[in-house]
Order: C-alpha cells, then structure tokens, then sequence
C-alpha cells in the first residue's frame, strides 16, 4: 500500500500536512488529482471542538475537624451536645479565570479516593447527623472550596483532601469546516521500502521524481545562456579568430563568472581544449552540459578608408586599408574612443594620430565573412543526488519501509520532491542518528 | 515515534510500538455552548387564622413556602444530534431568599462565583437552634433525551417569610457527545 503526503500552505496562513493511503497514483482513488475528497473524513479537521482543559492545578488542603457543641444547665446540673453547623472557604488558586470571556468550568479529583468533585459532593459523613460537604467555583479572582458541614453526634475528624483541578474556560480545539484545506497539487508518492530518514536537510524542487528502490538521482539545472550584464552562463566553442584557425580549438565554459574591467574573470570560467558536450568539474562536483545552440558568431574582416581635408578643407582620400579585424565603429568602442562624426559623408569617424596629431575621418566601406568564429550554447549543470548512501536506514517501527515512487498524479503539474540532502548536517559522526524524520518549511 | 495513517484514520505509536493517539478511538467532543439565565420563583401561599378570645378574636396570619420543584429545558439538540453528556457551570446572579424566620443559621451559595455544577449543587439552607434543617435548596444541570435541562428543587416551609423568594442563575454548559469514529 502506497502512502501519499500532501503538503500545502493554506490562504489562512498556516502549513498542513496530510498523509493518506492510496493505490498507485493513476486511479479513482488516487487522492493526489483532488486532495480535498478525503481530507475532512480525518478528524484533525473536523467540525467538532474537543475538549480541552486550558489549565490544570494539583495541592492539598486540610479541613479541620468539626465538633458538636455543648450546653450546660446549671440548674438541671447537665451538660448537653449541640449542633454544630457552618461553613468555610478556603482559596485553592489564585488568578483570574474569566478573563478569557468564557466562564469558567472546574473539574476536582480527589486523587486520594479518585472521587470526582464537580458538584457538592459528601467528602464525610458520620451517622445520620454528621456530615461535611464541598463545592468548587472559580471566579475573576481565583479557585475556590466551599467547605459546608453539620456535626453533631460525632466528631468529624480532620480531612486532607489531595486533589487536582482542571479548569475548563475556552476548551474549544475546532477547524473551521470551510476551510480545513486547500492545496496546490504538490505531491509525492511513497511505496513500501526503506526509509532512510537521516537525510539531513530536504529541498523543495519541482520537476523531479524517484522510482522504484532507486537510491540516487540526477538534479538538474535549467539551462542557461547569458553573456550580458555582469554574471556569465554560456558554453562557447571557439574554432577561428579573424579568419585564422586556432591552433587549438577551445570550449569556454562559465557559470556565474564575472568579467572585470580589467579583462581578468572571476567564478567558474574555464577554458576546456576541443569541442566537448560534457564536462565534469572536480573543483565544485557538477557536470557541465552543451545546451541548444544559442548564437552563432561568424568572423569578418573589414576594409577601412581614409580621408583628411587639405589646406581649402577639401576632403582628399588617402588610402584604402584591407584585413581589419574589426569595424571602425568597434574599434573606437573597444578603444574606448568618443565616436565624433567626422569625413566627406556619413559613417566616418574621427581618428587623431597620436604621434603626428594629425586627424583622419576613417570609415568601413567592406566587410567579407571569413567563417564561422564561434558557436555559443545554452549551459546547464547537473550533479549526482546520493539517496541512501551512508544513511541510517531507520525504518517505521511497523518494520514497512518506503520508497519514493512515480510521477507525482499525473495531473500534478506542481512540485514533486527531491532530496538534495546529501549534505549531512550531523557532521563526521561514524553512526549517523536514526529516526529523524524531514520536515519543511513552506515559506 | 511512527506517524501512521489508514484511510479516514491517523494513528500515532510511540517508540514502543504502543499507540498514544488514535482518531479512531472515540472521544467526546463538544456539540454546543449553552448560556443563559433563568430564575425559579418560591411562591407564598398566605393563611388568615382567627382566634376566639374573652376579650373577642385576633386574626393571625401565616405564610406558608411552597417550595420549588421546577425544570426548565435551557438546550434542545437538532434532530439527528445524541447529547451524551454536558459539562456546566453556574453562577447566582441575584436572589430575594432568606431563612427561615426561626433560622439560627442560614448558609447560601456565594454570589457571582462559577460553581461547578457537574452534579447537584446546594444553593442554601437553612438550620434552626436545635439543629433541625428547615429548609434547603438543590440545583441541577444535567443533559436527557437529547435536551439540557435546569432542575431546582427547594423544600416547602410551612412558617416561611411572607414574601416570594427568587433565585436567578446564569450557566455555562457545554453539551457533549462522544463521537464514534
């Protein structure tokens, strides 16, 4: 028998957490496509208030011993019992305990006899004359026993009443009906097996799921390709630069690098020989993997031209110049040169000689592809996820073990659950703890 | 410590496989709150006797307490709904009573304090010089066929104080059954 546990957050604020039996995740009684069908059939959620007892308090009071009186004649030289009759309160607890708006109700035990105390209860009786009785109340003062008695032909001897009192004022423990649950379809399934509990810490991922006895699984990333603004994802095979083979064909792999203003790159960048699909980094445990093709960047070569203006500010051409790496325009930028509009027509640029001083208006008049540069991938990561490996293996005390099972639902487009709980918070400790059971927090 | 679960059930065993709780084991629950207040009356029933004498007649005048034997039904449940049982407290609000005229100790319940009312309460009474107990008073919350009822008796008194006396009670019940999962 498969077990099913839902998690959900609730609109009223509060996390709750139901497990159900169910059958394989697919049938009418698959409890995962409607959570709601069964969840006021348990009686955490019921209708009903329960009784609670807000506040419990345990003593012992002595009751003195109650003795007839006498009345002597001198006349008829006697001495005769009277009755003794009346009534004592003794305080049992002081506080207020209608505060809470609800009246109070007391319930006493007598802890000696076991007798219960809830009305005005005979603790004594001697004959058919002697009698002594009590009767517990509270108020916004405290907890009082009303001690009332009635000697006469006996005396009745001291009493020590050992007792415990619970106090009743708001005993209500009850769900609102309405909203017991609602939760978003996020679920996973478990089978019996073992349940290695010691898992350390549990992360909430959608996408994954487990099956059968499996003890491992592969966490995967989305995948990536960002070479703009300061944080780099992107797996870039590099074959030719300006229209020259690399020697070496290089992969440049980063995740999270960071390009300096100096040019120096900080994070994972790494510079892998050859065109790879998959690369495994012992630095940080991941496996990088070549995405979709993102871009492709071919490589050119540009044929500059340029002017200068002559002494009646005529411009006169002066040469045509070939094989440029770059455009004119990207060689200002990567110069960090102001772009100043400058030459007989559009699209020439000032370039000053820094020797000579002299100003040229230099424009790009031809570009001819020299093949492809480039190829720019999408990157994502992946890293192997240990299910048991070095768990304790504590399993329910009924001896039935679970293992985590198929596709939460089918319909569930929600959260299944993965374990990244490779990490073992306990530290190095030879026999990891058992029976700890994960939790979360949904936050 | 196991968290185990059936359908429409949820049992918890502890480390001992011994079960601690069990949704199904039945249990009471509270069914409704009950509050209110009601008063019991002691009428009077008044007696004229004349007295022949050498001098002609007087008229002498005796009240005679009726006592009380009154229950009022203060919660009726829904049909379909079984009150097992109700939990009460009660508190004296206000009251004309007295001893009796002969009385040499007259002892009542104190005002405005929640007395636990799970059984019989004793309201007052009323004791003379020899002892004799003329008069007492006895109040009751207790849940039957389905109702909750408020029962006072208070003996009759045959040489009372001339005036009706009044009790009048504020209670707090709550109406239980116990739910069989």
């Amino acid at each position: 028998m498969s077990k099913t546990i839902f998690i959900g957050k609730h609109t009223d604020g509060n996390n709750y957490t139901a497990v159900y039996s169910g059958t394989n995740g697919t049938g009418a009684a698959d409890l995962i496509a409607n959570p709601l069908n069964r969840i006021n059939e348990v009686d955490f959620h019921s209708s009903f208030a329960y009784l609670k007892s807000n506040s419990g308090y345990s003593g012992t009071l002595s009751l003195p011993a109650r003795s007839p009186g006498s009345s002597s004649s001198k006349k008829k030289n006697r001495t005769v019992a009277v009755p003794a009759y009346g009534a004592a309160t003794y305080l049992l607890q002081s506080g207020n305990f209608t505060s809470s708006g609800y009246p109070p109700i007391v319930v006493m035990v007598d802890t000696t006899s076991n007798r219960t105390i809830a009305g005005t209860s005979v603790l004594q009786q001697i004959g058919g004359d002697t009698i002594r009785q009590a009767t517990v109340r509270a108020d916004a003062s405290g907890i009082y026993l009303d001690e009332t008695y009635f000697a006469y032909g006996n005396t009745m001897p001291a009493y020590t009443l050992n007792y415990k009192i619970y106090v009743i004022t708001n005993p209500s423990e009850q769900t609102d009906v309405g909203k017991a649950v609602t939760i978003t379809p996020s679920a996973f399934k478990c089978n019996n097996g073992t349940f290695n509990s010691d898992l350390g810490y549990v992360k909430v991922k959608s996408g994954v799921s487990l099956s059968g006895s499996q003890t491992s699984y592969v966490e995967a990333t989305n995948y990536y390709y960002e070479n703009k603004y300061s944080l780099h994802r992107h797996w870039i095979y590099r074959s030719q630069t300006q229209t020259a083979t690399l020697p070496t064909p290089l992969t440049d792999i980063t995740w999270d690098s960071y390009l300096r203003y100096d040019g120096t790159e900080e994070g994972m960048h790494y510079s892998i020989p050859g065109d790879t699909t998959s690369w495994y980094n012992p630095d940080d445990g991941y496996t990088y993997e070549r995405g979709p093709l993102a871009e492709t960047i071919m490589d050119s070569t540009y044929t500059w031209s340029w002017y200068y203006q002559n002494a009646k500010l005529a411009w006169v051409h002066a040469k045509d110049v070939a094989g440029m790496e770059l455009s004119i325009l990207d060689h200002l930028k990567k110069s960090n040169i102001a772009q100043v509009p400058y030459g007989p027509t559009g699209g020439y640029y000032k370039v000053t000689s820094a020797s000579t001083g002299k100003s040229y208006a230099v424009g790009t008049i031809a570009q001819v592809s020299g093949g492809v540069a480039a190829l720019c991938y999408y990157v994502r990561r992946t890293r192997v996820m240990n299910t048991t490996t070095n768990r304790s293996g504590a399993s329910f005390a009924n001896g039935k073990t679970i293992n985590v099972t198929a596709t939460p639902g089918g319909t569930s487009a929600g959260a299944a659950w993965n374990f990244d709980g490779i990490k073992n918070e306990y530290g190095d400790q030879a026999t990891p703890p058992t029976n700890t059971i994960f939790g979360i927090n949904l936050i | 410590m196991s968290f185990i679960t059936q359908p429409g059930r949820i049992f918890v065993n502890d480390s001992n496989s011994i079960t601690k709780f069990d949704s199904n084991a039945p249990h009471p629950v509270i069914y409704s709150r009950i509050q209110g207040s009601v008063t019991f009356n002691s009428t009077v029933t008044t007696t004229i006797f004349t007295s022949p004498t050498r001098e002609g007649s007087f008229v002498e005048t005796r009240s005679n307490s009726n006592g009380i034997n009154s229950i009022q039904t203060i919660y009726t449940a829904p049909a379909g709904v079984n009150i097992d049982f109700c939990l009460s407290s009660f508190r004296l609000t206000s009251t004309t009573a007295t001893g009796t005229p002969t009385s040499y100790y007259y002892w009542r319940m104190p005002a405005n304090s929640w007395v636990s009312a799970n059984g019989s309460i004793l309201v007052d009474q009323s004791v003379n010089s020899t002892g004799k107990l003329e008069r007492a008073s006895i109040a009751t919350i207790y849940a039957a066929n389905n109702t909750v009822v408020f029962e006072m008796t208070r003996t009759a008194f045959n040489d009372d104080a001339s005036g009706t006396q009044s009790y009048t009670f504020e209670y707090n019940v709550l109406a239980c059954k116990v739910k069989e999962v």
